[in-house]
């Protein structure tokens, strides 16, 4: 079908399940779970969920274009995002590249219908950007393992169901060869998550603690010692063009309100109408990226330019917001002020995504 | 979203070929005598080899997108020929004349006039379209910072549509200007990866290295700009205004990577610095008008 049809349809979808958000501004709203819950079911029921999954695993079968489409009507429309991103997003396609042909029967079904929502266990305190220190262990015992250690910055980690858990299997093996993810159930005794807060307030992620939690060996992803692999399969995505959309509908959210709050005071239009021009071009920039990967060419590269791109302009977005100090949208705006700080630490710094351009992009000596 | 927005394998194939002949002709070091030389030779060789028809009439092989590839690869080795504005007018006109005419265009600001590769009576791009000139009008002086060549006449009675001739060349321009930041990129990062100071390569220390990042991402954004102005022609301006900014500060950037060296005249960043401020005035000025 083509794009322009595709919208089109989802137009028409949208203006009948979804004229209750309409009009709708949700960036810098902390919303209600059950309302992002139920409309998730309602995207699922109505197919509309996994437009890019293969076919053979329940995916309609589309590319990554017509899942930016997606994307951009239901932010038109106001709708709440789901709370299935990382499940969607991040270990589908690890099960995809690593999974058993068992896993991949038993999860995507499961992610596919927002039967279960996951996280994501990388970091740890000693391993933030140097992510192949990771300590939390994983030691062989019985049928399955032992983890012991502490993760932190798990969004969603309080209300998750399982996690995208790496860990040490190895303490003999070189720092990378010695890491193996797991499928990691989080309903057990040994899992302990304890909230955050963050600097804008919020509590939306958490601190895990692993004392002896229990995981099968059918649920470890890809090979022992193989997961340095996994993760980056994983962070690949999380940088890619599935979040980049994510953050351009914020984006376009944002600008739309900004234009609001400069008025008619020209040096404050003439700021935003530049801000708006540098997301037209992050928005080309993706677009241009999910061609490259519709057409099988790598887009790899591109993932750590367009994480570097959105994230900053997101940050100089939100704080024109917050100096432009229109009363209507004060607090909106000082809680994205602090919240938008994340944007450019999580999912890999941007000091980490200019090292991994100049050295893998550009070539420079390590 | 529109149906290509990245050059077609046929494209790419062919600006494979034709970086490949570039690069045996004209990647000589961009010293003085790169500016002096007669370039004939190589005007000849394109023309023989049909690279200065590919724009030939709007439905040809390839698209304005297309074009931008070839421009960009053309814009990496700032050779004074006016290879990319004939592309743009041809591409703009009925019945394109001999392949061998080289076409250029002049921008007239007060105070400012430009005329890119071409000391010599060109035809000119103006309000009015493109026009025969029988000698170099009087308004009309060459700035000594663009690199210049001969050019011949379009035959009379040949006049593309004014406006949508000076968008496409505007964007094609741009696309040049794009190739020169790539390019001068590249000069920074081999720089950086051979320079040596406190016992090691420049290139390993960050501060170098986020800076050449920087560099990468501006040279993307402004090849993601080339294709908003392809598509949406309406915002063409500020598309352009958005790139050829990046490709300027690629530049400040790549004088400012090789240090002392950058500052002098025989290093090349300044010719790409030179030619990407002489296109920006063009793209600026043909843009707001189109």
């Amino acid at each position: 079908m083509p794009v322009a049809d595709f919208r089109a349809e989802l137009r028409s979808w949208l203006a009948h399940a979804a004229p209750r958000f309409a009009g709708r501004a949700s960036v810098g709203e902390v919303e209600d779970i059950e309302l992002r819950r139920a409309w998730e079911h309602e995207v699922v029921q109505a197919g509309y969920n996994c437009l890019s999954w293969p076919t053979q695993f329940g995916g309609r079968g589309l590319g990554p274009i017509e899942e930016f489409v997606f994307a951009e009507e239901c932010v038109a429309a106001g709708v709440p995002e789901g709370l299935g991103r990382i499940g969607r997003l991040l270990a589908a396609p690890a099960f995809f590249t690593h999974g058993t042909p068992g896993q991949q029967a038993r999860f995507l079904p499961r992610i596919l219908r927002q039967d279960d929502i996951w996280c994501q266990g990388f970091s740890e305190p000693n391993a933030g950007s140097d992510l192949a220190n990771v300590q939390t262990s994983a030691r062989r015992s019985g049928d399955g393992y032992l983890v012991n250690g502490q993760k932190i910055w798990t969004s969603f980690g309080h209300y998750s169901d399982w996690c995208l858990l790496i860990t040490r299997t190895s303490a003999e093996a070189s720092r990378h060869r010695g890491l193996t993810m797991f499928a990691m159930p989080m309903h057990q005794p040994g899992v302990q998550p304890r909230r955050i807060k963050q600097i804008s307030g919020d509590s939306e992620f958490n601190e895990v603690f692993y004392d002896d939690a229990e995981v099968g060996v059918d649920c470890r992803i890809g090979a022992e010692g193989d997961g340095w692999r996994v993760a980056m399969t994983i962070l690949t995505a999380e940088r890619g063009v599935g979040y980049a959309a994510l953050a351009l509908n914020d984006l376009r959210v944002m600008l739309g309100i900004l234009d609001h709050c400069a008025g008619h005071d020209p040096v404050a239009q003439g700021e935003v109408a530049r801000l708006r021009d540098r997301a037209t071009v992050t928005r080309w920039q993706v677009m241009c990226a999910i061609e490259r990967m519709a057409a099988d060419r790598d887009a790899t590269p591109s993932s750590s330019i367009m994480k570097l791109i959105w994230s900053e302009l997101t940050q100089d977005v939100v704080r024109t917001g917050f100096e432009l100090g229109c009363p209507e949208h004060r607090d909106r705006w000082r809680y994205l002020e602090l919240d938008a700080r994340s944007d450019t630490i999580a999912s890999g710094s941007s000091e980490i995504q200019r090292n991994i351009i100049s050295e893998r992009v550009l070539g420079l000596p390590r | 979203m529109h149906a290509q927005l990245i050059p077609t394998t046929l494209c790419e194939e062919a600006t494979d070929a034709f970086a490949d002949l570039l690069k045996g002709r004209a990647d000589d070091g961009l010293n003085d005598d790169h500016f002096a030389r007669d370039w004939s030779s190589l005007w000849g060789e394109l023309v023989r080899d049909g690279w200065t028809a590919i724009a030939d009439s709007a439905d040809g092989d390839f698209s304005l997108l297309d074009l931008t590839a070839f421009a960009r690869v053309w814009g990496r080795y700032l050779v004074p020929l006016p290879f990319v504005p004939t592309l743009a007018a041809r591409r703009g006109v009925a019945t394109p004349p001999d392949p061998g005419a080289r076409l250029t265009y002049a921008t007239a600001e007060p105070g400012l006039t430009l005329l890119p590769y071409g000391p010599v009576a060109p035809s000119v791009l103006t309000a009015d379209g493109l026009v025969k000139a029988t000698g170099l009008p009087e308004a009309l002086g060459v700035d000594d910072w663009a690199a210049s060549a001969p050019v011949t006449l379009l035959p009379a009675g040949v006049g593309p549509a004014a406006a949508p001739v000076r968008r496409e060349g505007a964007i094609l321009a741009a696309a040049e200007a794009v190739g020169a930041a790539a390019a001068v990129l590249r000069h920074s990062v081999d720089y950086a990866k051979v320079r040596e100071q406190f016992g090691q390569p420049i290139g390993r220390f960050q501060a170098i290295k986020h800076r050449l990042a920087n560099m990468h991402c501006e040279v993307e954004l402004a090849t993601s700009a080339l294709a908003w102005a392809c598509f949406e022609p309406g915002e063409a301006g500020r598309a352009l205004a958005v790139a050829l900014e990046h490709c300027l500060r690629v530049a400040e950037a790549a004088v400012q990577v090789h240090g002392g060296i950058g500052y002098t005249w025989e290093a090349a960043p300044h010719r790409y610095y030179r030619h990407i401020m002489t296109m920006r005035r063009i793209v600026v000025s043909a843009a707001g008008q189109a």
